[in-house]
């Protein structure tokens, strides 16, 4: 996520609220984090403040009674409607929802229960009052959000957490699609999946990776003995209740070479789910560590990708390529690209610049640049 | 000397197949191998590290590690696959009427006189079996109209109608109504009413002209060609191309020229086959020397007719065999088929049940015309002597279907196409005097064999075109359908 610091004053706490550069009316301002660049404004009622303008030594007397972070650089990245959460004893805004973004996500929990050897954030321990600020975030979400993720970690790690959480998203915004991004061990409870069901959400999809198609690979992918067994008990599960399913392959070294076996195991297994997605690794974190060992050039995995993804679609599977660049994909696989990856990691290249291709095309990750940049040049531009 | 074994092998059922094995697990997944890495697998010489161990591991033929995990998995698909067996009885044939317009050859349904009116069910009758119909619990019901001539009792099809549409209302089935007739007694009354109801009309072409006019004939002799089109164009007009449909039988008049029976379909606006065996039957029992083929050759030109639909499909034109797309859909899909003939258990009775125009209730049609030859071993009851438990709950459905379990019969059970394929214990019975039948002999055994070993010979080939004109006839689209999706421009695809 995206963040800014500047100077607090002395308020040790933490919390969330909505940006707006303008005033608003009274009864928003409880919620409402002000931008001013005129310490004159009015900023009675409002949650807290923040402002570029460096403020010296001798704060106005106004100031004293309301959380307030000064000399905040590069406000460019903030927009009205945004969320943000303010860390007051560090000065550090974190934007935690952008009101012009797709793919919004709230991060349930940042643990975990294992320990994927190519995971962009690994498991750690939860800053205190995670829980309280994510339900509140949720409440201030946008009624007319289309679409919200809700990952971690592992999300499903805290039971009643996360049931909350989902409740809370479903009063706030009936209308949206809620992705929980899980690993489905914990599903394998039947009562776990029961009560999610019962929360009554419309638009919920249970957006599960499966690396392999054997237990001894996934697990080993997973770190976690059983999560091949787990995860497929909690896909049953799943579909025993008729839920939406997506599940996701993250494409690397370990994997590359059986993904039509992989294509072919999901059909003859799993072929209740709604969706498949092949998902270009993005080397953060684990990956970042194991890079040597986990990086696998697209144009070595491309032709083993085109053979799964046609064969799911020849059977009228729905599927999708995530975090892919049309220029290294054939032509034959365009149509299943998806511009998937988060706003704020994504980017392109010098060469993007002149494409025709570029409103389109999925972009990078930041972390893969210097791969990419190997690969990408004028001879492969289509 | 004991040794321990490096891998567990699971159920496994298997068929040479040149330098290659199919082997089948118990839930239908399939693989080829090598023979060489066939045999180092049966001796447990394959190496857990090795590929092909892997690609049976994930077809659940054999584990190393975990073995209550793909036993679990195995039972889930068997279970899919076997999903037909859960609602019970969804095809309804009601036999209107004996009575019959044309004097076909070949007929097998036993029918009378245009005149012989008491061979028509009546609406007291009528109205008993669609009160039967509702029993079953099955969430989709079909009823299907034969004869005789179906339309020559046309008053009791519309009370049929209208009376399971009013059942209907309370049990809220997904319903829907078939009407099998040769279309001469069309009328523009009869068309008005089928087209209100949404009625599909099934009706028989067997070719062009000089094919079709050889077997399918008026009393006086006549061929039935020109007025068939005549109406089958008429129909489609008014109730639309996709609600009409046609079906053929193979003899000896147009098995050499099955490729003109073709033409003569996408000619005439069809877009599905259906290539069916001669049923020995009625007259078509007695004409046998005249009619009649030998399965072999039958399917030697059966092959040849498929070829030709698989180039008219490459070529970018829909057009599907129906036999091949049920077995097809049963090798290469997870999924169930509703096809009554190749089922196991049988689809008699539980699949299918026939209601006789006097109310006497059969598993099938030709169960039906055994008796109609005289033998009642396969009618199950009547509707006006008997409760809807006697019949579908009675000791007579009871041993046929536990007579056909392919599982169980003999040959079958170690067949490695045993998953695609179907008992059928009443042409058992009437061709080879018991219900499970003597498999060297038995030519629904030798055709099943033939056709399903030439698909997977296909299969195995694995020739991307071809496999593209296969899923294009599973999934129901067409081949370009199939291809644009792979070239489908990105505009049309909303970003995720």
């Amino acid at each position: 996520m995206k963040s800014l610091t500047g100077e607090p004053n002395n308020f040790d706490s933490v919390l969330v609220g909505r940006i707006s550069n303008k005033q608003v009316k009274s009864k928003e301002r409880k919620n409402t984090i002000f931008i001013i660049s005129n310490l004159n404004e009015d900023i009675r009622g409002y949650k807290a403040i923040i402002t570029s303008v460096k403020v010296g030594k001798k704060i106005p007397s106004s100031f004293l009674k309301i959380p307030f972070i000064h000399s905040v650089k590069d406000f460019e990245s903030l927009f009205n409607g945004d969320l943000v959460l303010l860390e007051m004893h560090s000065g550090t805004i974190t934007i935690m929802f952008e009101k012009n973004s797709t793919h919004n996500s709230i991060f349930a929990t940042s643990r975990c229960n294992s320990k994927c050897i190519m995971c962009p954030q690994p498991s750690k321990k939860d800053p205190p009052k995670s829980e309280r600020i994510n339900l509140e975030l949720v409440k201030l979400i946008d009624k007319s959000t289309h679409a919200i993720g809700i990952t971690g970690g592992e999300p499903t790690l805290g039971r009643n957490n996360l049931i909350r959480l989902l409740k809370e998203c479903n009063k706030n915004m009936p209308q949206a699609q809620i992705q929980l991004l899980t690993n489905g061990i914990l599903l394998k409870n039947m009562d776990y999946v029961e009560e999610i069901v019962n929360i009554g959400i419309d638009n919920l999809i249970f957006c599960i990776p499966i690396y392999a198609d054997t237990d001894l690979e996934h697990d080993f992918i997973m770190q976690r003995k059983n999560s091949f067994q787990d995860t497929i008990q909690g896909l049953y599960n799943l579909e025993a209740f008729e839920q939406s399913i997506e599940l996701r392959v993250v494409v690397f070294s370990h994997n590359f070479k059986r993904l039509p076996q992989i294509a072919d195991f999901f059909y003859h297994n799993f072929p209740f789910v709604m969706h498949i997605a092949f998902m270009g690794i993005e080397l953060e974190g684990l990956a970042k560590e194991n890079r040597k060992k986990l990086w696998i050039s697209p144009l070595d995995y491309i032709a083993f990708l085109e053979k799964a993804v046609l064969y799911l679609s020849q059977r009228d599977m729905e599927v999708s390529i995530y975090n892919e660049q049309l220029c290294l994909l054939p032509k034959s696989l365009w149509a299943f690209s998806c511009k998937s990856i988060s706003d704020w990691k994504n980017i392109y290249i010098e060469e993007c610049n002149s494409c025709k291709m570029r409103e389109n095309c999925g972009g990078f990750f930041k972390s893969v640049i210097s791969e990419h940049r190997k690969l990408i040049n004028k001879k492969n531009c289509k | 000397m004991r040794t321990i074994k490096p891998y567990t092998i699971l159920p496994y059922r298997f068929m040479r197949f040149k330098d290659e094995v199919l082997l089948v697990n118990e839930a239908g997944d399939f693989i080829f191998v090598k023979n060489t890495d066939f045999d180092k697998f049966r001796k447990f010489e394959l190496r857990t590290q090795a590929e092909t161990f892997l690609n049976l591991k994930s077809k659940h033929l054999v584990t190393e590690s975990n073995l209550a995990l793909p036993v679990y998995q195995l039972a889930t698909k068997y279970r899919t696959k076997k999903s037909f067996l859960n609602d019970f009885t969804a095809l309804h044939i009601f036999i209107l009427t004996l009575r019959c317009n044309q004097k076909c050859r070949y007929c097998q349904a036993g029918s009378e006189n245009e005149t012989c009116y008491e061979h028509d069910m009546d609406i007291s009758i009528a109205k008993k079996c669609v009160d039967y119909v509702f029993k079953s619990p099955s969430p989709v019901i079909k009823i299907e109209f034969q004869g005789g001539e179906p339309l020559l009792n046309f008053e009791v099809l519309k009370f049929v109608v209208k009376y399971a549409k009013a059942l209907n209302k309370k049990h809220k089935k997904d319903l829907e109504f078939v009407v099998c007739t040769n279309l001469i007694a069309l009328s523009d009354k009869i068309l008005k009413f089928l087209k209100k109801n949404k009625i599909l009309i099934s009706t028989s072409l067997d070719g062009p002209r000089n094919i079709h006019d050889a077997n399918r004939i008026l009393p006086n002799g006549e061929g039935t060609y020109e007025i068939v089109l005549k109406n089958i164009k008429r129909a489609q007009v008014t109730t639309g191309a996709q609600n009409v449909a046609a079906l053929m039988v193979t003899t000896k008049s147009n098995f050499h020229n099955l490729e003109k029976v073709v033409d003569e379909y996408i000619a005439k606006g069809f877009d599905s086959i259906f290539f069916r065996t001669l049923h020995p039957f009625g007259r078509a029992a007695r004409e046998r020397n005249t009619l009649g083929y030998d399965i072999e050759e039958f399917v030697r030109n059966y092959k040849k007719a498929l070829n030709y639909i698989i180039e008219i499909n490459l070529s970018g034109k829909y057009f599907s065999e129906i036999y091949a797309t049920i077995v097809l859909s049963r090798i290469l899909t997870p999924f169930s088929t509703g096809f009554v003939d190749l089922q196991s258990p049988a689809g008699t009775g539980i699949g299918c049940a026939v209601y006789s125009q006097n109310g006497d209730v059969f598993v099938s049609d030709e169960a039906r015309m055994l008796a109609k030859m005289g033998d009642l071993r396969f009618r199950i009851g009547n509707v006006k002597e008997n409760t809807y438990k006697e019949i579908f709950d009675g000791k007579t459905l009871r041993e046929i279907i536990s007579s056909s379990c392919v599982e169980t019969l003999p040959q079958c059970s170690e067949c490695a196409f045993q998953m695609y394929c179907g008992a059928d214990p009443v042409r058992n019975y009437y061709a080879q005097g018991s219900l499970i039948g003597h498999k060297p002999t038995s030519e629904f055994h030798e055709r099943n064999y033939l056709i399903i070993k030439h698909l997977f010979e296909l299969i195995r080939q694995d020739d991307p075109e071809i496999m593209n004109v296969f899923w294009s006839w599973i999934t129901n689209r067409s081949i370009y359908d199939i291809k644009r999706i792979n070239i489908r421009e990105l505009n049309e695809k909303p970003n995720r």
